[in-house]
């Protein structure tokens, strides 16, 4: 019966291979295909989610063993748990109402078929790496996920700049994955296997182990096994999730169609990152160190992306940050030990944000630019739009200081509590900010204009609205903490040493206080003056242009990563392998030449005739080739001169073999060497 | 199947193949020969090969026929599961190698047709050889076909690629055949493999030594292994494409093939002796390589640069002592044969079209070719390792079985897969997306029904290893387990002094 389950990754597979193999003849039927298979991938989501929620035991599908060597014995599974489960809801929901808008949304673009075929195949992508109960499977999924990321940025394969953001989005994760890679063979020698629910079970057993990194080089270099497997795997989670210092790829990667940007980079490929530390918080949760590097990543990178979201005038941009700084917070949230928060936050923002995007969607395709000015067209937002914004923002703050506030800050000194407080409490404030901004910027284009936002029937019924969804929010949440018992670690005990305390509800109305207070700051510069470069002073001028350019971390990776990589290479290659390796073995070859040269002028020419005289010498076989291969040496392989010039260097040139005598006197020079190697050798 | 003449019918065919070749004329009917001689090899060895018991460790299919009796020479074939990978890769080859061939050789085709049968042939000798001396034999015959095809039907720059290509390879043969002269002196002149291998770890540390590095540098200019690498570049740049595949796509796996083959087994000691010397080289190959691809702006030496780095990871592989390593590397042969075989042939088609080699010489091809487009962008991205595809099992077996022992190599090992994507990447940017750069380049013809023919077995195959290798690995389990066991016997040998 569970063997069913099967078939939410299995179709869009199929799906997509179909509309690979047939999309030219379908046509934008394809769309339809798409659209079927994770419509019923959704629905059988939903299915499992009520399976489970009745009978909370994972389910284990086993499909076929893919390699064995040695001890490496790797089995392909699905597993399905609560965690899993919730995540597939995510994604598949999303990613079913991002096909069917994108059906509509693509219609009579050139490359049609091949939008469908990668987003299905995405869709496989992400669903099999939630399902997988093996981590190499994992990692598979992680990067079929790279690289139709990858071909979904590069649709406009015209436009350089999507092509250089596709690279980049690639190559940028490639980098994290690496980390991804070494964690997961780290993971095989430590615990002899890859199956995710046996590595959980086993890692209370590695609490304490240590490892020697340096033991190649002969060195001490130990380091707890745990905090090294953990961050290794979370520096695969930095690329995919887009944090600090890996965050480059995703502004850039808005070059792809709307709709991919809302399936992919803001509502599920991105929430990869979270997923994985989540599922294995068992694991991070040994090594405080590693949850304390988490914690600060993710709570810097939360704050970072929220305050240049703040600069940016481009709406896929401000989204596409706040997706960074959403994450971030995630990510912090994880860090604290607060996974389920994590995950209610996941769920939430990845189904609100990809809302956003697909509205902004629609209201890009009618302005039809990405930026804000330049328009004079002044549609009316609409107010669900404004609701979806608002609870976005208010949600960080729900779930960070509802969630489990007292206990985040268990084995964290009372300063680093503080700390992470405020962090809380900023991003919630710049995220109404920001969201604030790119909405009423996004409707109201032209200068000078008040924001007339809001009818006054539509506040009223935007309030009632957002109130309304909150409790709901909260309601759910409280079904939320036992549903994911015993899949998720749950946060460390509440410790009383100098803890603060604040009571809950008191915590909540602080974090929405700024929410509002964002939102009502934003609202009031708006009406004052919109997106001019603050010339009070020169300092507050440089922060604005650091932020605007975004820290200028691409400027920096360039010229500090890429540009001198090639120049290295290059210079690499001119100097050692042209100039050195090459020359050495052109030399050695010249220099046998030359000595088979001299060898020949003594013993042929001089020696010979000298002793035997010019006529008996073509007698000797000796002499008898070499005049034989003088004769016959036009005919030999075309040697012009002009034809050999093309690769070989300078030196060569001077030594270029003309006739078969060079390649014979060469041969013996090598077998009198050989010889006597061998003499030297058997003796 | 302990013994049956099978494997020799089946070296048979290529030779006979040239037989034939010889009386025939016409251009057309020689092309048909070369193929059909090709696919009858290709079908006599799937017999082979779905006949294989994988169980077994040693040596099936055997055919023994004295050859040489006074100095004890045989001719003597089997397959095990260290070679039947590399029969199969071979056999494959092949075929495809013709079919490019088909239009693009106009000159002299009679000739080319039967330098590529005379390679195919003696490489299957080279990878079922029992005795040495066939062995040795035929490791030079491949040498002969691949040189005239170089300075005969290559590029602007073939004559220097071949001479080239020649010095390196015949002061890798002379060494081989010091190595195995001495071998064969000192192990009772005899030149059975199976019987050296039960002599060679009796000898004394100091000739094992010797004799190691005689054949090792021998392997490792084959492979080719930094810092012995330059032949490579410029004789796959020159050569036609038909040679460059044979090159890249199985010629080079003779060098694997003879560390797995003699170096391990013979001289056990001497192996672990050198064994962090070879993966420290290793590693720098495999950088180096990624590096020097980098760097370039041909697209066919970019490719020769990424089999460089892509070798690293066999030797590194060979090189760590176990089973996931040394399957991980046989594996990674072939994966390397067909991935850059592929690549080759793809790159083979654009200069076809174009006469160039140029990356910049390209540029926004997916609008005119998008079928050749998605061939090339797979090869491409298996040829950095991309999970689900097959170069990406090969990898992860090397590392896992790098691991075990050598943790601290796997970081900067994996180094290498990033310079791969980046260089991959780069050139795809440049090649396929993006504006046309050349007037040429922007009304290119898609591919043909004998080019699709030419590419879908490829990336079939790519996908099936790269998503089920168990079957492959099942083939050689049993051979590497014995290999291993083997090796693991040996000991660390003091050095001897140079003099």
């Amino acid at each position: 019966m569970s063997d069913v389950y099967i078939l939410i990754p299995l179709l869009p597979l199929l799906a997509s291979v179909l509309i690979a193999l047939f999309g030219s003849r379908l046509g934008e039927k394809c769309a339809q295909i798409g659209v079927a298979a994770v419509g019923i991938s959704c629905a059988l989501s939903v299915a499992a989610f009520a399976h489970l929620l009745y009978e909370p035991v994972a389910i284990h599908i086993p499909l076929y063993e893919i390699l064995q060597s040695g001890n490496l014995k790797i089995d392909f599974a699905l597993h399905l748990d609560q965690l899993s489960v919730l995540v597939l809801l995510l994604v598949t929901g999303v990613g079913f109402v991002v096909h069917v808008y994108s059906a509509r949304y693509m219609t009579g673009d050139a490359r049609f078929t091949r939008f469908f075929a990668v987003m299905a195949l995405f869709t496989f992508g992400m669903v099999t790496l939630v399902m997988s109960r093996n981590l190499l499977m994992l990692f598979m999924c992680w990067e079929v996920m790279g690289i139709c990321s990858y071909l979904l940025i590069s649709h406009q394969s015209n436009r350089q700049a999507a092509c250089q953001a596709a690279t980049k989005a690639f190559l940028v994760n490639a980098v994290a994955d690496v980390g991804l890679l070494f964690g997961i063979v780290l993971t095989y020698t430590t615990f002899g296997t890859l199956d995710i629910p046996d590595i959980l079970q086993g890692a209370e057993s590695i609490r304490g182990q240590t490892i020697n990194l340096l033991s190649w080089f002969g060195l001490e270099g130990k380091v707890e096994t745990a905090t090294l497997i953990t961050l290794f795997l979370f520096m695969g989670c930095l690329g995919k999730s887009a944090q600090v210092p890996f965050h480059v790829w995703l502004p850039n990667a808005m070059e792809a169609p709307t709709p991919v940007s809302a399936l992919i980079h803001a509502a599920t490929m991105v929430n990869a990152g979270p997923y994985l530390l989540v599922r294995f918080s068992a694991l991070a949760m040994l090594s405080p160190v590693a949850m304390a590097v988490i914690a600060i990543v993710g709570g810097a990178t939360a704050l970072f992306a929220g305050i240049v979201s703040l600069t940016q005038s481009d709406i896929k941009k401000i989204l596409a940050y706040s997706t960074i700084s959403q994450i971030g917070f995630m990510i912090m949230t994880c860090g604290l030990g607060a996974f389920v928060a994590a995950i209610f936050h996941m769920l939430a923002h990845g189904f609100l944000k990809g809302f956003l995007f697909l509205s902004t969607g629609n209201q890009l395709a009618n302005v039809g630019t990405h930026t804000h000015h330049g328009s004079t067209d002044t549609p009316r937002p609409s107010a669900v739009l404004c609701l979806g914004a608002l609870l976005l923002a208010c949600v960080p703050a729900l779930v960070f200081f509802w969630g489990q506030a007292e206990s985040l800050w268990a084995t964290h000194t009372l300063q680093a509590h503080i700390a992470f407080w405020v962090i809380g409490l900023l991003t919630v404030f710049f995220t109404a900010m920001y969201l604030f901004r790119g909405i009423v910027t996004l409707f109201h284009p032209s200068e000078g204009l008040h924001p007339q936002l809001f009818s006054a029937r539509h506040v009223s019924g935007i309030v009632t609205g957002a109130v309304a969804l909150s409790l709901l929010l909260l309601a759910v949440w409280t079904g939320f903490v036992p549903f994911l018992v015993g899949v998720v670690q749950q946060p460390y005990d509440t410790a009383t040493d100098g803890a603060l305390e604040v009571p809950r509800i008191w915590a909540i109305a602080l974090a929405l206080l700024a929410a509002a207070a964002g939102w009502i700051l934003a609202y009031a510069r708006h009406c004052q003056t919109r997106l001019r470069v603050p010339a009070q002073s020169t300092w507050s001028q440089t922060i604005y242009l650091l932020f605007l350019n975004k820290f200028y971390f691409d400027e920096l990776y360039t010229a500090c990563i890429v540009q001198p990589a090639i120049q290295f290479s290059r210079w690499l290659w001119r100097k050692v392998d042209m100039g050195i390796i090459d020359r050495l073995v052109m030399a050695s070859g010249s220099r046998c030449i030359a000595l088979a040269h001299t060898l020949w002028q003594i013993m042929d020419v001089r020696a010979i005739q000298r002793t035997v005289g010019p006529t008996a010498a073509s007698s000797l076989p000796f002499a008898w080739w070499t005049s034989e291969a003088t004769e016959r040496a036009p005919d030999e392989p075309r040697t012009d001169k002009n034809e050999s010039v093309g690769t070989s260097s300078a030196e060569f040139r001077d030594v270029e073999p003309r006739t078969l005598q060079h390649h014979l006197l060469l041969l013996i020079v090598w077998l009198v060497a050989a010889i006597v190697f061998y003499y030297w050798l058997v003796s | 199947m302990e013994s049956s003449p099978l494997i020799s019918y089946m070296i048979a065919v290529p030779f006979l193949g040239i037989a034939l070749l010889a009386l025939i004329r016409n251009t057309l009917w020689s092309r048909c020969i070369a193929l059909g001689s090709a696919l009858a090899t290709l079908v006599i060895f799937l017999f082979v090969f779905f006949n294989f018991d994988s169980t077994k460790a040693g040596m099936q299919f055997i055919h023994v026929v004295p050859w040489i009796p006074a100095f004890n020479i045989r001719y003597a074939v089997g397959v095990d599961g260290i070679s039947i990978l590399l029969v199969l890769l071979t056999t494959l080859l092949t075929p495809l190698c013709v079919l490019c061939s088909w239009t693009s050789i106009t000159a002299h085709v009679r000739a080319f047709m039967m330098l590529i049968l005379l390679v195919e042939g003696a490489m299957l000798v080279v990878f079922t050889a029992m005795d040495l001396f066939l062995f040795f034999v035929m490791w030079e015959v491949t040498m002969i076909p691949m040189y005239f095809m170089i300075i005969l039907w290559g590029g602007p720059g073939r004559i220097a690629a071949g001479l080239k290509f020649i010095l390196y390879s015949l002061t890798g043969s002379l060494l081989l055949l010091v190595g195995i002269l001495a071998l064969h002196v000192q192990a009772g002149y005899s030149f059975d493999i199976a019987h050296l291998g039960q002599i060679g770890p009796k000898l004394s540390g100091t000739s094992q030594f010797w004799m190691f590095l005689a054949f090792l540098l021998a392997f490792i200019i084959k492979l080719p292994m930094f810092p012995f690498h330059t032949w490579l570049p410029d004789a796959h740049g020159e050569a036609p494409t038909a040679g460059s595949v044979i090159l890249a796509g199985v010629l080079l796996k003779m060098g694997g093939y003879g560390l797995l083959r003699i170096c391990l087994p013979f001289f056990p000691d001497a192996a672990v002796t050198f064994a962090p010397w070879m993966l420290g080289l290793s590693v720098v190959g495999i950088l180096y390589g990624g590096l020097m691809a980098l760097a370039q702006d041909d697209i066919k030496k970019l490719v020769a640069y990424s089999s460089i780095s892509h070798m690293g990871f066999v030797t590194l592989g060979i090189f760590v002592f176990n089973r996931e390593g040394t399957q991980g590397a046989i594996l990674q042969m072939f994966n390397h044969g067909i991935v850059t075989g592929a690549m080759f042939l793809a790159v083979g088609l654009l200069y076809e079209r174009t006469h160039s080699r140029m990356i910049g010489d390209y540029g926004g091809l997916y609008r005119q070719m998008p079928r050749f487009v998605a061939f090339f962008s797979v090869f491409a991205v298996a040829s950095f390792g991309l999970p689900g595809t097959c170069s990406f099992i090969g990898e992860i077996l090397v590392l896992i079985g790098a691991a075990k022992d050598h943790i601290g190599i796997v970081l900067p090992a994996m180094g290498g897969i990033v310079l791969a994507a980046s260089y991959i990447l780069w050139m795809l940017q440049r090649v396929i997306l993006g504006q046309p750069q050349t007037p040429v380049a922007s009304q290119l013809p898609d591919i043909t029904a004998r080019e699709l023919t030419m590419l879908v077995p490829l990336a079939l195959i790519v996908f099936a290893v790269g998503v089920y290798p168990r079957p492959l690995m099942e083939l050689m389990d049993a051979s590497v387990t014995k290999l291993v066991n083997l090796g693991n016997q040996g000991v660390l040998l003091e050095m001897p002094s140079l003099f």
